[in-house]
């Protein structure tokens, strides 16, 4: 059936152009739809509306027309009496049934009407192209994680449950329109892709401004939607087709294959609700995006049958004719594309455990902040894309990939690559992306092919192939070409294009190679040459075993750059590697009238005497710089004592004079205990009684974290001395469990708890927001968690508070229950069995130390 | 929009009882300010609507009281957008200062350009001599936070400015507001006051540190 649908797809692609239908939904409003009320339960109330509208669209010139199963989901049908495999087959049999009555009608007329003569829809028949039912898949009606509480997989099974039903109905094709979120998108399509081989339209909704609802722009659309297999890429609804124009041209610059136009007649009139653009302007519009080189035309909200009538005879005498325009590859997340090979990249790479306890010990204990400040961290530093990886022996590596992937594009925007020798992490990493992404990486390895070529091709990724095969790597360039030649030989062979590869170009340590820096740079010029592909390294390999290792990474890069390399897996928190891609970009040619560069140098020169200033601000470069280690150290003129400056929060000052305290050999522990509780103590003390207000509270734990990140540093090097196992000082301290509700999204009140109960000492596990009760359980039950903390912010969200209690009560006596959040009482909390309520994050301090010294 | 907003209201999500400001901090409020209105896409739809045809909608007593005795009402959603939440998602990392701090920023602005779009709305309908009340939402009162779902599917929030409703009623993005507005012949002569239908009424922090929530207008 399947091949079947695609033949009849592809004969209507041999038309110059492919008309589609115009709304639905507000032609049954028209005929007295209620609002709110949905248009699915029309399939069986009103059958003969839905029939008599798909016939009105297929008599006007339509070839595809949509079913009336838009918002046919399983989680938008659970709210009424309606279910998917009620409503599917039946819409699906309605549009069929209106396509054979018209092309009885058709056929009855044809020979001696007068009235279809001048109506070449009679031409169709004559060359036999039947109108095809696309099954029409609107979005689910429910947000994904992050944005809403729905999972990924929920999604999947949603739309892969529509899918079916569709194709077991006999839909000629599916089409996914009005979509706004990316990531809704590539679920869709993959749910597509995975259950059926009908022919694909996706269109997502954008606004004027050039974006989605969700952030998505044109290039990071259609670079996603292209390579997981689109048959049509292109626009609905939002608005009219002028404000759609600027959009489509972009699409068309952009896309490999046909594009979509199906806006709106114009916005409407919120008084009256009615579109108010007129036939003629919509139709001439249309004309406008025909010539351009939109294949598939239709309208969407307010547009009728006339519209189309109209849309039809007005292109009738138009050729197509679209410009093909040959692209780099790209990478995207859903907000942001980074063309390869046009200009030099910066691949971050610090999210990676290697040689990294913070992130190992993230690893182990599941819990990703870590990666998620990294990424920030890297991206605020000029990262482009972000390598990740999590490889780490004993840990389930394909769970962790899952959960960092997630965790990671909640935060940042970059397109990410996605770095394992495993082929099932490396599936779970580009599945859950949401965009196009890197694998990292496939070699010339006969078994390394078999597994990731099929990889690439079915998530339509970029690959990172590297010269090194059964013989291992090769010492001269020209051998690696050979080696390269073949891996690209055997990807061709196997569909997967030439356009998708990046060349490792093979950076080997200088200490131990003396040749390997000479030929790295030969093998980028002799791919760039030979092979034509983009070239990557691994920068900081050259260095390895050496000294001062920064500024040899520097001239290789630079280096590097000269030869031709696109992309470099770095830190881009070195300031000189981002200096030396500035200034290579600038004297090169890569920087029109040296813009660019000025900008740096101007931004760069800002850093510098913000570093200079004693500075108590906390925006993200503060952060930052303390992450970077670049700050200045500020002179402490007057004789402060830590706990003064902790009060005052001070974070500079905070620091060094931790650092100091540590130098008179005072014991860590000590330091904690005689001075860090005591000002923090003191500034709960001031927040309680309203001398200070919640940022002057947090602003103060900044300095408390800024002078306990030298102590913990200590304590660690102190447990190494004693053999302790990092284990074991982390067992000493008491472990609490913090967690918003299942169903809430708002963990801003949590976090404020988190960050001041860190101060004090305690290990968190932060579960995050929207956590079911179960998984709370389990982590209390896994490390026999004495103390958990619970938010919820919403009067509606109270209930999985309550019901996350009455799971962790009876099974876990032992472990208290402290709640907090805007809408809580001390009595209603008592009511619900919480053995605590916290009235704000200073109350949480006081429970914890009544906890733990009961303990003790 | 930026000279509207009112610095005190953000104060007073952020806990605010007359506590000495440092200068750093009145600039940090300023930055805040900015970021969040360089991140928000304010988008907003409306809808007049006969009171008869909103049953699903008009429940309980607190908001028959306050749309008195008119006919006709105006349903309406305004959000920021998903931006705001990714830049208040990822300040939680870095820095709980600046997202406590951002947050409340961004309550106010949502705040604010409603009041704004209400302003527009009032001049439209005075033209056509029609009086509009005070903006009430849904969780205000006994109004409750269940009819979301209804009153987002009536303004097809969904596709017209990105609004969803999640499980349990809120609303994604998180900076958005939906309000009923009554379309009147007379000018409202005494508005609902704000606290007296409140559920925190006689348990509230703020009231007794002589504040409140600042979700009506002042």
């Amino acid at each position: 059936m399947g091949n079947f649908a695609k033949n009849k797809f592809d004969n209507l692609l041999n038309k110059d152009f492919v008309i589609l239908d115009g709304a639905s939904g507000t032609e049954f409003q028209k005929r007295g739809l209620k609002p709110g009320e949905a248009p699915e339960s029309l399939n069986f109330s009103q059958p003969d509306w839905v029939i008599d509208t798909h016939k009105a669209y297929l008599k006007s010139g339509s070839d595809i027309i949509l079913t009336n199963t838009f918002g046919a989901s399983y989680y938008k049908l659970k709210s009424s009496d309606l279910t998917p495999e009620q409503v599917i087959p039946q819409a699906i049999n309605l549009a069929k049934k209106a396509v054979a009555e018209y092309q009885a009608d058709a056929k009855q007329q044809e020979p001696n009407s007068t009235e279809l003569k001048d109506n070449s829809r009679s031409e169709y028949n004559k060359s036999q192209i039947e109108p095809l039912v696309a099954f029409d898949c609107g979005p689910l009606g429910a947000l994904i994680e992050p944005n809403g509480s729905m999972s990924f997989e929920q999604a999947y099974q949603d739309f892969a449950g529509q899918i079916n039903l569709a194709k077991e109905s006999g839909a000629d094709l599916i089409m996914f329109e009005t979509m706004s979120d990316l990531y809704e998108l590539k679920i869709a399509l993959l749910a597509a892709k995975e259950n059926s081989d009908l022919p694909i339209i996706c269109s997502m909704s954008f606004e004027a401004n050039g974006r989605t609802f969700s952030g998505t722009d044109i290039a990071s659309y259609v670079t996603l939607a292209q390579s997981l297999g689109a048959d049509v890429i292109g626009l609905n609804c939002s608005t009219g087709p002028k404000q759609l124009l600027p959009l489509i041209k972009e699409i068309l610059q952009l896309s490999q294959v046909p594009v979509l136009l199906k806006p709106n007649a114009g916005l409407p009139d919120p008084q009256t609700g009615l579109y108010n653009l007129p036939v003629e302007e919509f139709v001439e519009n249309m004309r406008e995006a025909a010539k351009l080189g939109v294949k598939f035309l239709g309208g969407c909200c307010g547009t009728n049958s006339e519209y189309i009538k109209a849309l039809y005879d007005n292109i009738s005498d138009l050729k197509f004719n679209r410009i093909e325009i040959k692209q780099n590859p790209m990478v995207c997340s859903s907000t942001k594309t980074v063309q390869i090979g046009t200009q030099p990249l910066f691949v971050g790479e610090q999210l990676n455990p290697t040689g990294k306890k913070i992130l190992k010990q993230a690893l182990s204990d599941k819990n990703y902040e870590a990666y998620q400040k990294m990424a920030i961290i890297q991206e605020i530093a000029g990262a482009d894309i972000l390598d990740v990886n999590c490889g780490l022996p004993g840990i389930d590596e394909v769970a962790a990939m899952a959960e960092v992937v997630k965790k990671i594009q909640a935060v940042s925007r970059l397109p990410l690559q996605i770095d394992s020798n495993k082929p099932d992490v490396l599936e779970v990493g580009l599945r859950l992306a949401n965009g196009r992404s890197i694998i990292n990486s496939m070699n010339g390895k006969a078994e390394s092919m078999a597994e990731i070529i099929p990889l690439a091709q079915k998530y339509g990724s970029m690959v990172i192939v590297l010269p090194l095969d059964e013989q291992g790597i090769p010492e001269t360039a020209e051998q690696r070409i050979v080696i390269l030649e073949k891996i690209i030989e055997q990807c061709e062979n196997n569909g997967l294009a030439k356009e998708n590869l990046i060349a490792d170009c093979l950076v080997l340590t200088a200490a131990a190679e003396p040749t390997g820096g000479i030929e790295c740079l030969r093998t980028i010029k002799l791919v760039k040459e030979k092979l034509n592909i983009p070239t990557i390294i691994g920068l900081s390999n050259i260095s390895f075993g050496l000294p001062a290792r920064r500024q040899l990474n520097q001239v290789f890069y630079a280096e590097a750059l000269a030869s031709g390399l696109d992309l470099a897996i770095l830190n881009p928190e070195h300031e000189e590697i981002v200096a030396t891609r500035a200034s290579h970009m600038a004297l090169f040619g890569q920087d029109p009238n040296q813009a660019n560069y000025i900008a740096y140098v101007e931004e760069k020169g800002d850093r510098i005497s913000d570093n200079q200033r004693i500075t108590q601000t906390s925006t993200a470069t503060t952060a930052i710089k303390t992450a970077t280690e670049i700050i200045v150290a500020p002179s402490i003129t007057d004789a402060q004592s830590l706990e003064q400056v902790i009060v005052q929060g001070l974070e500079n000052e905070a620091a060094q004079l931790a650092r100091q305290a540590l130098q008179t050999e005072m014991n860590p522990l000590d330091i904690i205990q005689d001075q860090i509780i005591p000002a923090l103590d003191e500034v709960g003390r001031l927040y309680q009684e309203g001398i200070t207000f919640l940022p002057q509270l947090l602003q103060s734990s900044k300095a408390a974290q800024s002078a306990l990140n030298p102590i913990r540093k200590a304590i660690e090097v102190q447990a190494q001395v004693e053999q302790k196992s990092a284990k074991e000082v982390a067992d000493s301290k008491p472990i609490i469990v913090v967690a918003t509700v299942e169903g809430d999204i708002h963990d801003i009140g949590k976090n404020i708890v988190k960050t001041v109960l860190e101060n004090y000492d305690y290990t968190i596990r932060d579960l995050g927001n929207n956590v079911a009760p179960e998984r709370i359980l389990e982590a209390v039950k896994a490390e026999n968690v004495k103390l958990v903390g619970l938010s919820a912010l919403m009067t509606s969200t109270l209930p999985a508070m309550e019901a996350t209690i009455k799971l962790l009560n009876p099974e876990q006596p032992d472990c208290k229950i402290m709640v907090g959040g805007a809408v809580l009482t001390e009595e209603y909390a008592k009511s619900i069995g919480a053995d605590y309520y916290c009235q704000n994050a200073k109350s949480s301090v006081d429970v914890a130390k009544e906890v733990f010294r009961n303990e003790s | 929009m930026k000279n509207r907003i009112n610095k005190k209201a953000i104060l007073n999500y952020l806990g605010y009882q007359n506590q000495d400001l440092s200068d750093e901090f009145l600039a940090e409020m300023d930055e805040a300010i900015d970021t969040v209105l360089a991140a928000a896409k304010p988008n907003k739809i409306w809808k007049s609507m006969l009171r008869s045809e909103l049953d699903l909608v008009l429940i309980g007593e607190d908001i028959n009281a306050h749309l008195g005795n008119a006919e006709q009402v105006i349903l309406m959603a305004a959000t920021l957008g998903h931006e705001v939440d990714f830049i208040l998602r990822r300040s939680q990392r870095l820095d709980m200062k600046q997202a406590v701090i951002l947050d409340a920023s961004a309550s106010v602005v949502i705040e604010t350009y409603l009041d704004q779009e209400e302003d527009f709305l009032r001049q439209e309908f005075l033209q056509q001599g029609k009086y509009l009340s005070t903006r009430f939402s849904p969780g205000y009162g006994d109004l409750p936070l269940s009819i979301q779902d209804i009153f987002l599917k009536i303004l097809d929030t969904n596709r017209k400015i990105g609004v969803t409703v999640l499980n349990n009623g809120l609303m994604s993005p998180m900076k958005s507001i939906t309000c009923i507005m009554a379309i009147l012949d007379e000018p409202v002569s005494k508005a609902t006051d704000p606290c007296s239908i409140c559920r925190l009424k006689g348990d509230c922090v703020l009231r007794r540190r002589g504040g409140y929530c600042g979700r009506f207008r002042q």
